[in-house]
């Protein structure tokens, strides 16, 4: 996959990469039922996903896999039966009336049907979203005609939809769910009356919401060509989160891991998998991320930034950007024996304990090349 | 929206999601049709239905006002009438000599020849509970020959002959106290014993209706007003078996010029047309009632209108599947008589209470009849089986593409 | 400006907003025409006091309404008009004599007025005009409005009017109201001519007009602690509230225009609730694509709630156009005084204005069934 795909390196604003800050989304134990008594169907089993700022995620599944009830209660627009939900820092179960519609005025929702009023013009369309917020009318209309422009429909903006193609009418509803830059963003198959040109138009428009803006994405979708795009990848079957795969770290991960020594063994199947397993952690300045003594949990690869390796209080190594450390505890089970400190701003890709060791056992190369590694350092 | 699918559910073929499950042969697709989508059939029925009460009430209500001056006509009992050409309304005075009934009396084939004596202006009734005056209505016969065919009337006749003796409606307006079965009253200051009672009702010219006979009437008006020699409406029985067309004929010539012969039919037509032409009341009736129905009529054109193009979409829909237009012009019809039935069968029955109701509180002779039924059912199938043609006109005459 | 929905989506369907439109119209024109034929019938039972002059009127206390007021001896007037707040007391004669001139030999009922014409108790100026004309001797003026029942009504023709053969004057304008077909008037002299058995003795009206500056019901109470039994005294507005009163209670005019009163104004309530719930009904994915926007259920309500009043308002004004129209027809077809007032077109718009609030109530029970879940 690595090889196949291209990584579009988005080189995301301090905002988005913060992983510290709050997510937008925050999912917990959802359990969702429909029906009463006998027919009681049980439809959401113990979902649990956290969407951060900035992430164009993409929903992907057989029908009735449970994706748009996911997207419904996320969304509020459903009630919550079992589990938590928390959109943009509030407790959906704590909600009700006012707040309730305060929420959905930060949520951009993007229907199949584009459910556009006939008696409207498209710019009319969009301004019944527009006219929820509190900007004045000067600038009210321009960001209207802006998004419409934007979405190539700036000659059709005093057009009703009786007048406008499906395609069109679909753009005219994107725009409707985007003008007021909401933080997060929930779509239901929103390209599929679109066009080729259309629909990469569409989805450069939701990457720079989520560029500039910091909005979150949601997106049931079956478009390969969308697919693409995605930051990262959910895969719904019979109500069950089965994957859920933050593709762009993935990727970059691999990227990042091929030259490197250590993983140039690996077949590109392995190397994804490991990819796959690693999450990014950001250290700021100052801060350690291992301490001496402590149990060893977990495996790191510094991205970017430098580290200080500090033995019984002095300085021992400084390692940057393609290093890893922290193998040695995993590997001998032993306490760590430095300090590793960051030094200035670090990202690192960070494998637990037990990927790591199924990382260890599926690749005889990998092992082989690691303890080659930890021997030579010892 | 969704009217595709309804219409494909239950259309004849094919047939995916059929409630029932597969009907072969056809299927009753207006009744279908129709119920499928109860809220807007009961919107349709209710705005039709007060259309059709609206227009039941004004009529009844114009039909009332003539019935209950004709009322009084119609309980006479005879088959040739005699009165003077001067009338212009059964309910003024315009007398003659008894003498000129000698004449027709001896006629071949009359049976009878009776006087009737009445007034309108000038007998006041004391209400015997309140001592409150007021104008009645009085009729005066003699009590060996009666003229009237209220059963309760012959039967207490004789009771008549006594002095200042009455009869009264006990169905005249309230505040004249009949209703209460008082045993005694003044009339003209004089008083007078209630020996009987009969069931009338008021008219719009008198609130109530007194009886009595020949004298107690001489006695009770004083002067030549009261005398028995002039009176005020000759009653003539012809004998059984005899044609009183011909009878009439040879009447004609027996009375003077002064005097007119009519039919019972003709008496009726004779004040009927008054009232409705000449009257105060007749024009304000009959102004209500076209207002009233004219609108009603609107109303049902409106609602079925608006309903049927509503569904013009699933009638274009089956045009496109391949129905022929007869076919589709009946399901329209069948559609539009139904919506009308389901307004008017209701409204007719909340009529005949209304009726009831309203008769009694406001003592109005309201009765459902053949006519208002007719009239109404008439006007309103009409008015929604025309609209419903013009609404989907569009349907039948162009490509069903069109439609959408 | 924020976009008006309501508006919109009511011009954008011209052909069920157009239909609609129709319905209301209707519906209010109707009610226009009961109101109308409501007021008018008392209205018209005042006719003959709405045009005289009098501040105070002495009656029998057999008084039942104006065409059956019963009568009282001229004493009590002269009682009256003893006292100091009193200017005038007039005595009015009515009596019924049969027309022996009218169309196709009949013989109808004309309702004589009796007075003396030096008095002038009547407003109009037609009969101003020819009060000298009523002093001439069996000479009568007869209401313009008599019916053609009594045959041609010229100067100069003559009539025998019950024994006496009377000349008619000329004609004056004021209308026969409720009291007959036909309506004459006659100098009290004339008058006790044409009615021998009665003479002037029994008044029917006494016509009091008291000095500038009394008030009337002051002096009125008075004058009925001065004079005898057998009689009583109105102020204007009690005779108003009496005949009025005697119209609603006393006949079928209440129920009759009451009940198509009644039928109109719940027809103008479906059909507003007609269309604008068919409209909710129709975009009902639209509407809940609103609420998943963002707008709370109160702004809906008040959407539904404009496009039930602009339909009202729509339909009213050219209802009061017509009724204005409707009116005139009504006025020469049936003689009622059917008049628009401005507290009319206030209370009609009430009422429209209360159909469309009760459609709107209606009408948001439909809102409810747009459930943003249900349209993802």
């Amino acid at each position: 996959m690595c090889a196949a795909m291209i990584a579009e390196r988005t080189e995301a604003p301090a905002l988005a990469k913060a992983a510290a800050a709050r997510p937008v989304v925050a999912v917990e134990g959802l359990n969702h039922y429909y029906g009463e008594g006998e027919a009681r169907n049980q439809v959401l089993f113990d979902n649990r996903i956290e969407i951060p700022a900035g992430q164009l995620v993409v929903m992907t599944g057989p029908s009735g896999a449970g994706k748009t009830t996911l997207l419904t209660l996320i969304g509020a627009l459903r009630s919550l039966q079992e589990g938590k939900i928390e959109v943009l820092g509030r407790d959906l179960s704590q909600l009700a009336g006012g707040a309730l519609v305060e929420v959905r005025r930060d949520i951009g929702f993007i229907f199949q049907m584009h459910n556009l009023f006939d008696a409207l013009s498209a710019y009319e369309n969009v301004k019944m979203a527009a006219q929820l917020g509190d900007a004045p009318p000067a600038e009210m209309r321009k960001r209207g005609c802006g998004i419409l422009e934007r979405l190539g429909l700036g000659h059709r903006i005093d057009y009703k939809p009786r007048h406008l193609s499906g395609g069109e009418r679909q753009r005219v509803a994107i725009g409707r769910a985007l003008v007021n830059h909401p933080r997060l963003v929930l779509a239901d198959e929103p390209t599929a009356a679109l066009d080729k040109e259309s629909t990469m138009n569409v989805i450069g428009l939701l990457k720079q919401q989520t560029v500039e803006h910091g909005s979150a994405v949601m997106m049931v979708t079956h478009d390969h060509r969308i697919i693409d795009s995605a930051d990262r990848l959910v895969h719904m079957v019979d109500g069950r989160i089965m994957s859920d795969v933050v593709l762009h770290d993935a990727l970059r991960i691999c990227e990042f891991l091929r030259p490197i020594d250590l993983f140039k063994t690996l077949t590109p199947r392995q190397l994804t998998d490991v990819a796959e397993k690693m999450t990014k952690r950001h250290y700021a300045a100052g801060e350690t991320i291992i301490r001496e003594g402590e149990a060893g949990e977990e495996f790191f690869l510094v991205s970017e930034g430098e580290v200080d390796v500090i033995r019984a209080d002095h300085e021992v190594a400084r390692l940057g950007s393609g290093i890893f450390f922290g193998e040695v505890a995993l590997i001998s089970g032993e306490p760590r024996n430095a300090t590793v400190v960051a030094i200035g701003e670090v990202d690192t890709y960070v494998l637990g304990k037990t990927d790591f060791e199924a990382a260890l056992a599926t690749s005889q190369t990998f092992r082989d090349q690691l303890y080659r590694v930890y021997f030579m350092r010892h | 929206m969704c009217s595709e699918e309804t219409v494909l559910s239950i259309a004849p073929s094919p047939v995916r999601r059929h409630p029932k499950g597969f009907q072969p042969g056809s299927v009753p697709l207006a009744r279908r049709n129709l119920l499928a989508n109860k809220p807007r059939l009961l919107r349709s029925a209710c705005g039709i239905g007060f259309a059709v009460l609206l227009m039941l009430m004004q009529l009844g209500f114009q039909q009332a006002f003539f019935d209950s001056s004709l009322e009084v006509i119609r309980r006479l009992d005879g088959d040739l009438f005699l009165q003077s050409i001067h009338k212009y309304q059964f309910a003024t005075r315009d007398t003659f000599p008894r003498t000129n009934l000698d004449a027709p009396r001896n006629l071949p084939g009359v049976a009878s020849a009776r006087p009737l004596y009445a007034d309108w202006y000038n007998f006041f009734w004391k209400n015997p509970f309140d001592d409150k005056i007021f104008l009645v209505r009085a009729f005066a016969f003699d009590p060996d020959g009666p003229v009237f065919s209220f059963a309760e009337v012959n039967a207490n006749r004789a009771k008549l002959k006594e002095a200042n003796t009455v009869l009264i409606d006990r169905q005249a307006r309230r505040f004249l106290g009949m209703d209460r079965d008082p045993a005694e009253a003044e009339l003209n200051g004089t008083k007078v014993k209630v020996v009987g009672s009969f069931a009338l009702g008021p008219d719009f010219q008198s609130d109530g209706t007194v009886m009595m006979s020949d004298r107690t009437f001489a006695s009770l008006l004083p002067g030549p007003a009261g005398s028995p020699s002039q009176v005020d409406l000759g009653v003539v029985k012809v004998g059984p078996g005899v044609d009183a067309a011909v009878v009439r004929q040879a009447m004609t010539k027996t009375v003077p010029d002064t005097i007119a012969v009519f039919t019972k039919p003709e008496l009726v037509e004779f004040e009927r047309r008054f009232q409705a032409d000449v009257s105060s009341a007749g024009p304000i009736f009959a102004m209500g009632t076209i207002v009233g129905f004219v609108v009603g009529m609107l109303i049902s054109y409106q609602v079925t209108y608006t309903d049927l193009s509503d569904q013009l979409p699933q009638y274009a829909t089956l045009k496109a599947i391949g129905y022929r237009t007869g076919y589709l012009l009946r399901v329209v019809l069948e559609q539009a008589a139904f919506n009308a039935m389901a307004g008017w069968i209701p409204a007719w029955l909340v009529s005949i209470v209304l009726y009831y109701v309203i008769g009694q509180l406001a003592l109005l002779p309201l009765r459902m009849s053949v006519n208002l039924t007719l009239l109404s059912l008439g006007l309103t199938l009409g008015m929604c089986l025309i609209s419903a043609v013009l609404a989907v006109r569009r349907v039948i005459r162009a490509d069903p593409a069109e439609v959408f | 400006m924020k976009v008006p929905l309501a508006w919109r989506i009511l011009a954008y369907d011209k052909r069920r907003t157009g239909l609609a439109l129709i319905g209301i119209f209707m519906a209010i024109l109707l009610v226009f025409v009961e109101l109308g034929f409501f007021y008018a019938v008392p209205r018209g039972g005042l006719l003959l006091y709405d045009n005289m002059r009098f501040d105070l009127l002495l009656v029998s206390d057999q008084y039942e309404y104006q065409a059956q007021p019963g009568a009282f001896p001229l004493s009590q007037l002269d009682r009256v008009r003893a006292s100091t707040a009193v200017e005038q007391a007039t005595p009015i004669y009515f009596g019924f004599a049969k027309w022996k001139g009218g169309e196709g030999g009949v013989w109808p009922d004309v309702f004589v007025i009796g007075f003396e014409p030096a008095t002038h108790i009547f407003i109009p100026d037609s009969i101003e005009q020819q009060l000298s004309v009523l002093e001439r001797t069996d000479t009568l003026l007869v209401d313009s409005a008599t019916r053609p029942i009594f045959g041609p009504l010229n100067a100069g023709r003559v009539v025998e009017i019950g024994a006496r053969n009377m000349t008619i004057g000329g004609q004056y304008v004021l209308g026969t109201g409720f009291m007959g077909l036909g309506v004459a008037l006659a100098s009290a002299p004339n008058f006790a001519r044409l009615f021998p058995g009665r003479g002037l003795d029994m008044v029917n009206l006494g016509a009091i007009e008291l000095k500038p500056g009394v008030e009337a019901e002051s002096a009125a109470g008075d004058l009925r602690q001065a004079s005898g039994s057998g009689i009583q005294i109105f102020t204007r507005r009690e005779l108003e509230a009496h005949e009025t009163a005697y119209w609603t209670t006393r006949t079928s005019v209440g129920i009759i225009f009451g009940s198509g009163l009644l039928i109109s104004f719940i027809v103008g309530i479906m059909i507003v609730y007609q269309i604008v719930s068919t409209q909710v009904g129709r975009q009902l994915p639209q509407f809940a694509t609103l609420k998943a926007i963002g707008y709370a259920d109160r702004s809906l309500v008040w959407t539904v709630g404009a496009m039930s009043l602009l339909i009202v308002i729509a339909g009213f004004v050219p209802a009061l156009a017509a009724a204005l129209g409707l009116y005139s027809i009504i006025r020469d077809q049936t003689l009622l005084p059917v008049t628009m007032s401005e507290a009319r077109v206030f209370v009609v718009f009430g009422a429209a204005l209360v159909m469309a609030l009760a459609s709107a109530l209606l009408s948001v029970e439909s809102l409810r069934r747009a459930a943003p879940a249900d349209v993802f």
